[in-house]
């Protein structure tokens, strides 16, 4: 083998390597300490992995865990101390009993933003601690629970650190392993667009406030595991661990090891527990030196040490290991990424050579009704009586000047917006899991369940989620449909099954991508993507979640001629796929190629319904173009 | 014994209310959390026990001083540590270094003067008089009136003078406050002094009724913010009347109830009013645009 294969080779055997490490470490530890302090370590990465979930992938500041990881300990140990059940019992137990919690407060407080839910839990850890303490008959009281039992396996007990350790490293281990399985895994990429942008992600068919709810039971549940294994390690719990400092300095260490990825847990668990078990001859130390570090690092590596640890590997030649590091090779030099002249170069493949218009694929059916529709924002009235339908399969475009009332109709549509008065109905011409056979009532619905019926929308100023990934964009798009979606089952005990599953997701994911032209661009961070792929990027979004109407919001603002003209031609091949396309457009040049059916609106009233060849014969399409009757009455200046 | 739980509960609810400020007054002006309230407010209370103590300084002086050194102190934690963090997602990252400083703060507390607690010089009458036999302490009439002073002084400050603009404006818009001219930097680091400030003022407040020591902050903070929330988060009458709301709603759980579930009460009511009005008890409800 040559040098650089056995190299490829040993990358790819790494996690075999550092599991076999992990395995032989505390053989050479013979210091009882050092073991001691192995598996507090191990125990808190448990513990700073379920914050990692909840904070990092779902970017829900929850500042609770300390007292979360309370409730575990005390329900394992009073469990065991009541009913001397074994600890194989009492750690689902416990489990169990965080989650339900973690579940509860969560319904309560999804809906809070950061800084409301930060405090929000704030309080909720100091009520679980005032329980703590006033619960004496069953807590212990101040004075805790004592003479906690050690697990036992057969006639063989646990209670040696040794034998402790290699029971905490197969928890640890599973745990680990379950939140790299989630964070690359279609609900991870879920979570992520959630934490980035709700709005959009709602948009897309993600429902975020079940995912930020099964974020925070995970985190109740990971608290709760960890609790169990310290309670029956230490033999003792005592309501004096689980303050809200505590807490917040678990927060502080995993901002300083890194948001979001598993590794800056076990950073974060190293320096939480070196910190406190290290210094404790200089306690008095021990917050100066939390805080500074805290703040330093902050200022040097706001993506954490482990965001500082991929770069410095990835600058001393790491090589393409895998996709996850090109990635953030492209996360740490913005500029390397090249920006085209026009996505449409690489884009034209056979199948989008474009049959003439009037072959597009209109039935005489509508996709869209929309009824007598009256929004009112305070006391301006922004759609005033507004009714036409849209015909399956048409590229329908709305046009009409500014503050005509264009974008409140496509949020009234896509659920954004909840009208005074009206009907807007859509008739699903394909019926699959997720979409009904006759036609729906979309007024009073979420937009995720828009989403799920079978209609998508982009934005009128961008709404990607910068921090992901081109494809992991599309895959967000993905996200409601069932086969996609991995079960946290396959997730913890299956990893390699939700593997495949995963790749399977983003081959489909590649083929969007390669449909608009975007393959190339796929592992850059949206967030460095030049404004016109952005948009594009976006339709390839919706287009993922194989909408039957496609909503877009002035598609073509801001784009350069030939960028237009490429966005031309993907729209006529996604009409012709049969996706009733529904256009805000305030370009008429748009409008004259592609339309088939226009509406104008002017001061929310519907001014213009017809073919767009009539639109220039129409006087009041003109005057409400031109102004001529406000030139008449009153001159502006 | 109502209204006298009510009284005494109004004079924790001034202090809540002068955190309170301190937290709308950094909200609203650089849409951040400070984490550290607290803690400078238990350096407030420090620095005027080192004035009191050993410079014998009258209270007033104390009070005037204090002010002003925290919130010279705050303009440069500003501007060296929280400014460079606001280029990338300043929300969370501001948070997270303000939150160091409370952890840094508390630290030098311990090392300077250890776990004690220490009496503070009572340099203000503690007498009080009585109408209808209800006692009014002194202190409660002195710790409201300069509470309410302090709110008056900064509404007037921020609706009526021309840095008071220059702050709204920055906060609602830094690049376009940028583009007109407005120093966006001096204009943030005056605003975290002055939080800053306003913590120590009401460190300094209270001390005479409680003892000094180095975690009292702690929990005061969080109740000060539990008070800026409750009235709303970036109101100034808001978080005066959370404040208030809050030491009374505490006072009379700990009289009626059980001093014991104090905390947990005054905690269990603030997730109920974020639960079913999540803009805080004063706020207006906004739809959030797309």
């Amino acid at each position: 083998m040559t040098g650089p294969a056995r190299l490829a080779l040993a990358v790819r055997l790494r996690w075999l390597f550092i599991v076999a490490g992990l395995i032989v470490l505390p053989l050479f530890l013979q210091n009882a300490f050092l073991q001691h302090v192995l598996v507090i370590t191990l125990i808190y990465l448990v513990l700073i992995l379920g914050l990692n979930i909840v904070i990092g992938l779902s970017g829900q500041i929850a500042l609770c865990q300390a007292a979360l990881y309370g409730v575990g300990a005390y329900a394992s140990a009073i469990l065991v101390k009541q009913t001397s059940l074994p600890f194989w019992l009492s750690l689902p137990f416990a489990v169990g009993v965080c989650a339900g919690l973690g579940f509860l407060l969560s319904s309560c407080v999804v809906k809070m933003r950061s800084h409301y839910l930060a405090l929000a839990t704030i309080g909720f850890g100091e009520i679980l601690i005032n329980v703590f303490r006033s619960a004496g008959s069953l807590t212990g009281g101040a004075n805790g629970l004592a003479g906690i039992p050690a697990p036992r396996l057969g006639r063989w007990v646990i209670d040696s650190p040794l034998s402790y350790y290699y029971l905490a490293l197969s928890v640890a281990v599973l745990g680990y392993v379950g939140m790299i399985s989630i964070r690359r895994s279609q609900l991870g990429v879920a979570l992520r667009a959630v934490r980035d942008n709700e709005i959009a992600a709602s948009s897309l068919g993600v429902n975020s406030v079940r995912l930020k709810v099964l974020a925070f039971t995970l985190c109740a549940a990971y608290a709760g595991t960890a609790g169990a294994l310290y309670a029956h390690f230490d033999g003792f719990v005592g309501p004096e661990s689980f303050s809200t400092s505590q807490s917040i300095l678990l927060f502080c260490v995993l901002v300083v090891g890194g948001l979001g990825r598993p590794l800056g847990s076990l950073i974060g668990a190293v320096l939480f527990v070196v910190g406190q078990e290290f210094f404790r001859a200089f306690s008095q130390y021990q917050l100066v030196l939390f805080g500074s570090t805290v703040i330093i690092v902050m200022a040097f590596a706001p993506q954490g040490l482990a965001g500082l640890f991929r770069s410095l590997v990835l600058r001393t030649g790491g090589g393409n290991i895998d996709e996850a590091l090109v990635e953030s090779v492209t996360t740490w030099n913005p500029n390397r990424a090249k920006a085209p002249n026009s996505f449409a170069k690489s884009a034209t493949p056979s199948s989008l050579e474009l049959p003439p218009i009037s072959d597009g694929p209109i039935s005489s059916k509508d996709a869209i009704v929309i009824d007598d529709l009256v929004v009112r924002y305070g006391g301006v009235t922004a759609l005033d009586h507004v009714s036409f339908s849209v015909k399956s399969g048409e590229i329908f475009c709305l046009i009409g000047p500014n503050g005509a009332g264009k974008t409140t109709l496509l949020n009234t549509i896509g659920g954004q917006q909840r009208p005074a008065k009206g009907r807007l109905m859509m008739n699903p011409k394909f019926q699959t899991g997720v979409r009904p056979a006759k036609s729906v009532r979309l007024v009073g619905r979420r937009s995720h369940e828009v989403a799920r019926l079978g209609l998508s929308r982009t934005f009128q100023t961008s709404q990607l989620f910068p921090e992901l990934s081109s494809i992991e964009n599309v895959m967000v798009g993905q996200y409601l449909h069932r086969e996609m979606r991995t079960s946290l089952l396959r997730v913890f005990f299956l990893p390699w099954l939700a593997k495949r599953q995963d790749t399977v997701a983003r081959e489909e994911a590649e083929n969007w991508l390669r449909f608009t032209g975007l393959y190339k661009y796929r592992f850059n961070l949206t967030k460095y993507l030049p404004y016109g792929l952005r948009r594009v990027l976006e339709i390839a979004r919706c287009m993922a979640t194989k909408p039957e109407v496609l909503l877009l919001d002035e598609p073509s603002a801001g784009m350069s001629a030939s960028e237009r003209t490429a966005l031309v031609n993907l729209l006529r091949t996604i009409s012709n796929l049969g996706v009733t396309l529904i256009i805000v457009a305030h370009d008429l040049e748009l409008v004259r190629i592609l339309a088939h059916h226009v509406v104008v609106l002017d001061y929310g009233k519907v001014i213009f319904d017809g073919h767009p060849k009539d639109l220039r014969e129409n006087a009041q399409v003109v005057d409400a173009y031109l102004g001529r009757k406000r030139t008449e009455l009153e001159p502006v200046f | 014994m109502f209204t006298q739980q009510v009284l005494s509960g109004l004079a924790s609810g001034f202090i809540y209310a002068l955190l309170a400020l301190g937290f709308a007054a950094v909200y609203k002006s650089m849409r951040l959390i400070n984490f550290a309230q607290g803690e400078l407010f238990m350096a407030g209370a420090f620095i005027g026990l080192l004035l009191a103590r050993n410079l014998k300084l009258a209270f007033v002086p104390v009070l005037l001083l204090t002010g002003l050194l925290l919130f010279l102190f705050g303009m440069l934690f500003e501007r060296f540590i929280l400014a460079p963090a606001s280029s990338r997602s300043p929300e969370v990252h501001g948070m997270i270094r303000t939150v160091g400083l409370s952890v840094v703060l508390q630290g030098v507390a311990l090392l300077a003067w250890g776990t004690d607690e220490y009496r503070f010089p009572q340099l203000l009458s503690s007498g009080s008089f009585s109408v209808h036999s209800i006692s009014i302490p002194l202190n409660l009439l002195f710790i409201g009136g300069t509470s309410l002073a302090l709110l008056a002084a900064l509404v007037i400050f921020l609706r009526y003078t021309h840095v008071g603009l220059c702050m709204r404006a920055a906060s609602q818009n830094r690049l376009g406050a940028k583009v007109v001219g407005i120093n966006v930097k001096f204009v943030r680091s005056l605003a975290f002094g002055l939080s800053a400030s306003l913590a120590g003022i009401a460190g300094v407040l209270i001390a005479p009724l409680w003892y000094v020591q180095y975690s009292m902050g702690t929990m005061m903070g969080m109740k000060g913010f539990t008070a800026a929330v409750l009235g709303s988060l970036g109101s100034f009458p808001g978080a005066v009347m959370g404040g208030l709301i809050l030491g009374v709603v505490e006072n009379l759980t700990a009289g009626y109830v059980s001093s014991v579930w104090k905390d947990a009460g005054v905690f269990a009511i603030l997730i109920g009013v974020l639960a079913l009005r999540p803009q805080g008890l004063f706020g207006r409800r906004y739809n959030e645009r797309v």
